[in-house]
C-alpha cells in the first residue's frame, strides 16, 4: 500500500466514523423525554384558588375567557417596580384593543392588595397566595404576561426594562 | 518684648475662646448601654416619650430606652408588622413608617409600644421613589429620595436623565409635586445617594443631598424652592468626585458594590444626618481625615445659613429632640470600629454665659 492509498483509506474511515456518530446521536440514542412543563406553565388550573379584592374566592379556571385568549399579568410588589408599571400599561392597551385581560397579584394579604389597587387605574385584580403561586405556576421571572387558551399557557412575555 | 507678649496673650485668649465655642460646651449628659451587635443603622427617631425608635441591619424594629429594649412590629406584611422600612417620622398623634413600595403605615401608642392604626398608599408613578428620609409637615408628606422623571414621548426610555430628590404628597397619598430636580448623565448609580429633609419654623423645609453641602429651602405653602444656598465648607471637607457614581458593571456586585458604598460613606465628607435644633440647622458629616474625630456637627444658623459652630465627635448622630442629641457611640454600627455594643450617648449644647 502506497502512502497515498493509506491517506485515502484513513480519510474514508474518519468520514464513515463521523457519519456513524452523527446518525447514532440523532436517530439511535434515545433522547430524554421532553418535560411536561415548558419554561412557563400552569399546573392544575382548576385547582388554583384566587380571591377578588373583596375576599371572594374563585378558581383561576373560572376567570378565564370561555371563547378564546386570556391575557394574564402575574406580578408581585417586591420585585421590579417599573416592570410592574409597564406590565399594567401593556395590559391596559390590550384591554383597550378588545382583548380579555386580568391581573394577578401574588400576595398573602387581601387588605394590602386592596389598598395597593386604589393607586391603580387597571381592573380587575385578583390575589393569589404565595404558596399557591409556587405550587402551580412555573415561571423563571415575574412580572410575566401569560397568554392562556383552553386552560394552557400558549405564550408568554416576561416584562423587563 | 512686653507688647509682643501682650499680643500673643490676646491671640491665645481669642483662639481659646474660639476653640471652646467650637467644641468645649457640647457635653455628654447621659448614656444608655445595652448588649448586642446591631449592624448598620437603617432608621432612627426620638419619639414623644424621648425613646429611640430604630431599626438596624441585624435587628428587628426596636424601642430603646435607658433601661431596656422593647422589640415591636415583627417583620411581615400583617397589620402590626413592618417590612422594608425606609424611614420613620412623627405623624399627628403617632408614627409614620414608610415602607417599600409606596406605603405608609401609621402606628399609634399602645401600652409601652405601638400598634398599626392605618395604612396610606402613595400614588405610584412609572419609576420607584427610593425614599431616604421624610417628615409630615403642614399636613403634607415631604419625602426625600430619588425618583426618575420620564422624558416626554419616550414611555420606555429607562435611561432617564432627570431626577427629583424631593416629592410632596398630600395626606391622602396624592402626589403634589416633584422638587429638587437634577440632570444626571445616565446610566448612573446615584440611586444609592442619600438625601435628607427637616422642617423649620412651620413654613419651610430644608432638603439636602448627602454628596453636597448645599441646602434647598422649600416653602411648605407654595411648594417651591425659595432658596438654594451653598453652605460654608469646613476646611477638612472632602468632596466626593463627580465620577464616583458613574455606572459600573460590577463583577461581584455583592462585594464590590458594598465596598463602593462604604468608601463613599467613610472616605468622603458624606452627610450622615441633619436635624433642626432651635435656630440651628445641624448637619453631621464625616471627617475623612486620620487623627481627627470621625464626625463633625456643623451648626448653621437656620435663618442666615451661616456656619456658627463646629463640634467634633466620634459618635453617629441618630436624632435630636428638645436640645438633646442622641448618638450611637463610636459611629455607625457594623461600619465603624468599636461599635459592637449598643451605647447611646446623649449630648446637650450648653451656651456660654
Amino acid at each position: 500500500m502506497t502512502k497515498q492509498d493509506w491517506l485515502i483509506n484513513t480519510g474514508i474511515v474518519i468520514v464513515l466514523a463521523a457519519i456513524v456518530v452523527v446518525v447514532a446521536v440523532k436517530y439511535i440514542i434515545p433522547k430524554p423525554a421532553a418535560p411536561n412543563l415548558g419554561p412557563v406553565s400552569i399546573k392544575e388550573i382548576d385547582k388554583i384558588q384566587l380571591s377578588d379584592l373583596n375576599g371572594n374566592e374563585m378558581t383561576l379556571e373560572s376567570l378565564l375567557s370561555k371563547k378564546g385568549l386570556t391575557y394574564c399579568l402575574v406580578f408581585d410588589l417586591e420585585g421590579c417596580y417599573s416592570c410592574v408599571y409597564r406590565g399594567l400599561e401593556d395590559l391596559k392597551r390590550l384591554k383597550a384593543s378588545g382583548q380579555y385581560c386580568i391581573a394577578i397579584l401574588v400576595h398573602d394579604r387581601i387588605d394590602e392588595a386592596q389598598g395597593w389597587s386604589t393607586t391603580q387605574t387597571f381592573s380587575p385584580f385578583y390575589v393569589l397566595k404565595k404558596a399557591a403561586f409556587y405550587q402551580y405556576i412555573n415561571t423563571p421571572m415575574i412580572p410575566v404576561i401569560l397568554k392562556i387558551e383552553n386552560g394552557k399557557v400558549n405564550g408568554y412575555t416576561i416584562i423587563k426594562l | 518684648m512686653k507688647n509682643l507678649l501682650l499680643f500673643f496673650g490676646v491671640l491665645f485668649v481669642l483662639l481659646s475662646s474660639l476653640f471652646s465655642q467650637s467644641s468645649g460646651s457640647f457635653k455628654q449628659i447621659d448614656q444608655w448601654k445595652h448588649e448586642g451587635a446591631f449592624g448598620i443603622n437603617g432608621f432612627s427617631f426620638i419619639d414623644e416619650q424621648n425613646r429611640l425608635v430604630a431599626g438596624f441591619a441585624k435587628t428587628g424594629h426596636m424601642i430603646i430606652t435607658r433601661d431596656k429594649i422593647i422589640e415591636f412590629a415583627p417583620r411581615g406584611e400583617g397589620p402590626d408588622e413592618l417590612t422594608r422600612v425606609y424611614t420613620v417620622f412623627l405623624y399627628k398623634e403617632g408614627l409614620a413608617f414608610v415602607e417599600r413600595p409606596d406605603k405608609i403605615k401609621i402606628f399609634t401608642p399602645k401600652g409601652e409600644t405601638y400598634s398599626c392604626k392605618d395604612t396610606k398608599w402613595l400614588k405610584r408613578g412609572r419609576y420607584m421613589h427610593i425614599i431616604r428620609d421624610g417628615i409630615f409637615y403642614d399636613n403634607k408628606f415631604f419625602l426625600a429620595g430619588m425618583e426618575g422623571i420620564p422624558p416626554k414621548g419616550e414611555p420606555y426610555n429607562y435611561n432617564y436623565p432627570e431626577y427629583s430628590y424631593m416629592k410632596v404628597y398630600a395626606d391622602n397619598g396624592d402626589s403634589l409635586k416633584q422638587l429638587v430636580r437634577k440632570k444626571i448623565t445616565p446610566p448612573s448609580l446615584f440611586i444609592y445617594m442619600g438625601s435628607q429633609v427637616v422642617g423649620y419654623n412651620s413654613d419651610r423645609v430644608f432638603v439636602m443631598l448627602d454628596n453636597e453641602l448645599k441646602v434647598y429651602v422649600v416653602s411648605t405653602k407654595s411648594l417651591e424652592i425659595v432658596k438654594e444656598v451653598q453652605l460654608e465648607l469646613p476646611p477638612f471637607y472632602k468632596k466626593m468626585p463627580e465620577c464616583f457614581y458613574a455606572w459600573k458593571e460590577y463583577k461581584d456586585a455583592a462585594r464590590e458594590q458594598l465596598i463602593d458604598l462604604e468608601t463613599w460613606d467613610m472616605g468622603y465628607s458624606s452627610i450622615q444626618e441633619i436635624v433642626v435644633d432651635g435656630n440651628y440647622l445641624v448637619v453631621q458629616i464625616r471627617t475623612p481625615v486620620e487623627k481627627m474625630k470621625k464626625f463633625a456637627l456643623l451648626f448653621y444658623h437656620a435663618e442666615t445659613l451661616k456656619l456658627e459652630r463646629t463640634v467634633f465627635l466620634d459618635d453617629l448622630l441618630l436624632d435630636a429632640k428638645d436640645g438633646k442629641y442622641y448618638c450611637f457611640a463610636n459611629g455607625n454600627p457594623g461600619r465603624d470600629d468599636n461599635t459592637d455594643e449598643c451605647i447611646i450617648n446623649i449630648y446637650r449644647f450648653k451656651e456660654k454665659k
